[in-house]
């Protein structure tokens, strides 16, 4: 993966990603090192998005496996094909067993899980391990085994090496602390709520419709929930982006009390939350807080 | 070639000061680091910053330790002149403090020989805090028949005086001072606040910071209320092939595998049965223990809720989902009749086993949460072995700090029954969990 640090930037830029230093260090150190790279951070802000940027920037295909409690290996790596085989048994009944016995357990019964595709892969693809820490210890263990060598063992088949070696990027909302091992085989990134600044010009490049007034007002209002609202879910940048495309479809070009207290839903999720905005400052306090930065 | 202010050297060193402040690095880490260098423009500091915090640091507990090791060895010239600038400041800041002290703190005109760590402390009180020792120093100065040997009775006194307010700012949650070094940025500055709060004694959380912790708690309830079990059983999903089943299933079929069984991996409930104590020691844990019964009633249906003072009063019934954490409180607090009071545990105890004995099941676990500090802590300890034996586990959150646990006789006998965990913050609390339930 030849590609230069601005190259990366701009490529990135190009396909709506805005990114600043830190992230464009961190993701073209893990592509010359080829290292995975494990990002964290709150839900939303967009950890998933690199890989899927990534993948574009790289022009190469993009592999999820999506984690959740009690993935095993069986829907990580590789499983045989268990009816297909049956069937091979009940038609083939003279053949020689053990002729039949390697048929069965050949490449043609083994269904490719994500890790096995990613690493049988001709082109090296991005390999995205959403939300690892939603796996438990003993997945991640068995996981980091596979990223140290990107090799895994098949006892019908034997090793199987991966051909090029993918660009791995696992996502963490840390439910949970991941094994020291893991990390450690990582390069890290932590992604934090962007600043106003940053939130304004990735509206601007998501959501062209909505306007530099609207974009400036939505991002106003976004950091003035973030930092003075207590929540039990902090509005990310995926719910700015939909406050803004809901705002550009109602035509508004600029913010009002009204279209706020309409709208706000989407960029609180959570009963509790709009409960806590509407005691704390309501629409219209929101609103004058927005003016205020305006100036 | 010598290995002096080489990259290597350089790295090595600030390596070495940031295992120094805490912060766990292997040597594989150190070599992504070097090669990380070789990657990126070292002339640009952002860059250079960006390569050593992606391959040395994966946790944002060290971002910190991070930040100020970085800002002593990769200072600018600049920017070293104005630390030197602002450590002389300090030190004189320091000697001036100094020197104040020791002419406030005086007994009939002459300086009482307290060390610089004293004398420091002293100047940095409040000004009624040192009114209140000059006052003292100067009615002992006037005194009948007080003389110069009364000098070292004085010291000793003064410095009583000044570990009473050190153990009382202490207990009141003052913060230690931060390093000077670094500074976190803003947007740094939400984790620091997050981290603070799992690291602060519970009885120190003030009320802004609760919603915090009850979301904290929530998360690890959620975690304990859906804990995957390491066995397989029978399954809808398809999961992966039964084997046993499978077979036993197409008998009929006259051994054509021709249904598949699947397993999958259940998920375990735990039955948890919290034993609270909210009697008048404990009053400074209240919201600790009504966060956590909350939290984890929200995220666990298997939960019986108890709290006790003199008496036992079962609680469940309050904490039904659906209901605001603020009402939730106002209900317990107002209607419960053992709140505040004093403990008698051996009482709650036997009324726990006798009343609701049917709960206490080899699946349940019992969390006591309690600081250990009853009457009757013999009747406490019978009761408590009963427990131990009717229940699956039963494990202590003690809020006392654990170094104070061997001054109470009734703590050193409770522990010979059952394992008692130190918990008064949510790091503990975390720890204990992950430990007993999701390890």
């Amino acid at each position: 993966m030849l590609i230069g640090m601005e190259e990366l930037r701009q490529g990135m830029e190009a396909h709506g990603y805005i990114c600043d230093d830190e992230i464009v260090v961190t993701v073209y150190l893990a592509l010359r090192l080829q290292k995975p790279l494990l990002v964290s951070g709150a839900p939303g802000v967009g950890k998933t998005e690199i890989a899927k940027v990534l993948s574009k920037v790289l022009d190469t295909e993009l592999i999820r496996l999506q984690c959740y409690e009690g993935l095993d290996e069986n829907k990580a790596l590789y499983e045989w094909n268990y009816q297909r085989q049956l069937l091979k048994i009940q038609m083939a009944r003279d053949v020689d067993v053990s002729q039949l016995e390697r048929d069965i357990f050949s490449r043609e019964y083994l269904l490719e899980r994500p890790l096995l595709k990613a690493i049988q892969a001709e082109r090296p693809p991005v390999l995205l391990i959403d939300e690892i820490d939603k796996t438990d210890e003993e997945f991640e263990a068995f996981l980091f085994e596979v990223l140290s060598d990107f090799q895994v063992s098949i006892p019908e088949l034997g090793t199987l090496v991966a051909r090029q070696i993918p660009v791995v990027v696992l996502t963490s909302n840390g439910e949970r602390e991941l094994s020291d091992g893991l990390k450690r085989r990582c390069i890290f990134l932590h992604i934090d709520y962007p600043s106003r600044e940053k939130e304004v010009r990735i509206i601007r490049t998501r959501v062209p419709e909505a306007g530099e007034r609207l974009a400036r007002q939505i991002a106003a209002a976004v950091a003035f929930i973030r930092a003075n609202l207590d929540l039990n879910k902090q509005p990310a940048i995926a719910e700015t982006l939909d406050w803004a495309r809901a705002l550009a479809v109602l035509n508004a070009d600029r913010m009002s009390p009204d279209l706020i207290q309409k709208t706000i839903n989407l960029v609180l999720k959570d009963k509790e939350d709009l409960d806590t905005l509407a005691r704390e400052v309501g629409a219209e306090g929101l609103f004058q807080a927005v003016r205020q930065v305006e100036g | 070639m010598p290995l002096e202010h080489t990259v290597e050297d350089t790295l090595t060193r600030f390596v070495h000061d940031l295992r120094h402040r805490g912060v766990r690095i292997s040597t594989a880490e150190v070599l992504d680091a070097l090669s990380a260098l070789q990657q990126v423009p070292v002339l640009q500091k952002e860059a250079f910053r960006a390569a050593l915090k992606a391959t040395l640091i994966k946790d944002m507990n060290a971002l910190q330790a991070f930040q100020n090791a970085f800002a002593v060895h990769f200072a600018t010239p600049e920017e070293h002149l104005a630390r030197e600038v602002k450590a002389a400041e300090a030190e004189a800041a320091r000697a001036q403090m100094i020197q104040q002290a020791e002419e406030e703190l005086t007994f009939q005109g002459e300086t009482l020989g307290l060390s610089a760590q004293e004398k420091e402390f002293y100047a940095g009180l409040q000004e009624h805090q040192r009114q209140r020792i000059r006052e003292f120093l100067q009615k002992t100065s006037e005194g009948k028949n007080v003389d110069a040997g009364f000098m070292p009775m004085v010291e000793s006194l003064v410095r009583g005086h000044l570990e009473y307010w050190r153990r009382k700012l202490e207990n009141n949650g003052r913060e230690p001072d931060g390093e000077g070094e670094g500074g976190m940025s803003g947007t740094d500055g939400g984790i620091r606040d997050e981290l603070k709060i799992l690291y602060t004694d519970m009885k120190n959380i003030n009320e802004r910071d609760l919603p915090r912790v009850a979301r904290i708690i929530r998360k690890l309830a959620r975690r304990l209320a859906t804990r995957m079990s390491r066995r397989y059983r029978h399954s809808p999903r398809m999961a992966r092939v039964d084997l046993r089943r499978t077979i036993r299933q197409n008998i009929t079929k006259g051994g054509t595998l021709f249904y598949l069984k699947y397993k999958a991996r259940r998920r375990i409930k735990p039955r948890l049965i919290l034993f609270c104590d909210v009697s008048g020691s404990m009053s400074k844990y209240t919201n600790f223990v009504l966060q956590f019964t909350y939290g984890l009633a929200r995220g666990i249906r298997q939960i019986e809720s108890f709290v006790f003072g003199e008496e036992l009063e079962r609680v469940t019934a309050y904490f039904r989902p659906g209901k605001q954490f603020s009402e939730v409180a106002g209900d317990v607090v107002t209607n419960s009749r053992v709140w505040g009071e004093g403990t008698n545990m051996g009482r709650a105890l036997a009324c726990l086993r006798e009343r609701y004995g049917k709960m206490l099941n080899d699946k349940a676990v019992v969390l006591v949460v309690s600081d250990g500090k009853t009457v009757a802590p013999e009747q406490a300890l019978v009761e408590l072995e009963q427990l131990r034996r009717m229940v699956k586990k039963v494990i202590w959150l003690n809020t006392l700090p654990r170094k104070e646990w061997d001054r109470y006789r009734a703590i050193r006998l409770f522990r010979q029954q059952v394992a008692m965990v130190e918990c008064n913050t949510i790091n503990n609390l975390e720890q204990v969990l992950r430990r007993h339930f999701l390890g």
